[in-house]
């Protein structure tokens, strides 16, 4: 473990949040062109924006249509977890590989961040080294 | 112990069924019939589910019952509308039953 940081306990670090349920494949599909039922049998299709951990999500260049077939363009359109009932992504996608693939790329990310609170802006390059 | 039966054991600890959601565990990569709110049944083959019942279903078959009533003769007519997706994600809080697929 690196010098300088202490470690209160020894027990093995938690999980993040959003990897304790399904709502990380939502969040890696972030990017990609998904279609949400809500469950009051609106349909929005759309680029995912973001999701957060409680599956809050906003998409771009939506349309949103209607039970009655009504369509509606819009920008950017919030949807609330809960109004949630599907998620349709691209058959292309293979879920557990998808997840897999994010999750090492969070995990890289947050690693590096963490070294670079750790060993200091100055010292990152010792910390790529590591 | 020797480092084989710890490592046993810990199999059988993971495969142990203790509580219901295990019970879905064991369906994991079978087809499941998931019942919906709103009168929708879904038959699809799981691929994940976490403890919230978030779900990943392949080859999907959903059907949604609605009934209708006749403005003249006022009986009861029962419709059914199905629909085919490859995969589908499904959010826990609409799943009402989950269950090995009923022999149709």
């Amino acid at each position: 473990s690196p010098s300088g940081v202490e470690r209160t306990s020894r027990a093995p670090p938690m999980p993040p949040r959003n990897e304790k349920s399904l709502v990380c494949f939502i969040q890696a599909l972030v990017g990609t062109t998904v279609v949400i039922e809500c469950r009051d049998d609106v349909a929005v299709r759309g680029q995912l924006e973001f999701c957060d951990d409680d599956m809050h999500c906003t998409l771009t260049s939506a349309i949103r249509v209607t039970p009655g077939g009504e369509k509606t363009k819009l920008d950017r359109i919030f949807i609330r977890a809960r109004m949630i009932r599907y998620v349709h992504f691209a058959p292309s996608i293979d879920p557990s590989a998808l997840i897999e693939t994010k999750r090492q790329e969070w995990f890289e990310g947050s690693r590096h961040y963490a070294k670079a609170a750790a060993f200091g802006p100055k010292n990152e390059a010792k910390a790529i080294l590591d | 112990t020797t480092r084989l039966e710890q490592r046993m054991s810990a199999v059988e600890e993971e495969a142990a069924v203790r509580e219901p959601l295990d019970l879905i565990r064991l369906a994991l990569d079978e087809k499941v019939y998931v019942k919906l709110r709103g009168d929708r049944e879904i038959r699809g083959r799981l691929h994940a589910y976490d403890q919230h019942l978030n779900m990943i279903l392949g080859d999907v078959e959903e059907v949604i019952t609605s009934v209708e009533i006749d403005d003249e003769t006022y009986e009861e007519i029962i419709k059914t509308t199905k629909r085919a997706v490859p995969y589908l994600f499904i959010r826990g809080d609409s799943v009402t039953l989950v269950s090995p697929p009923l022999r149709s």
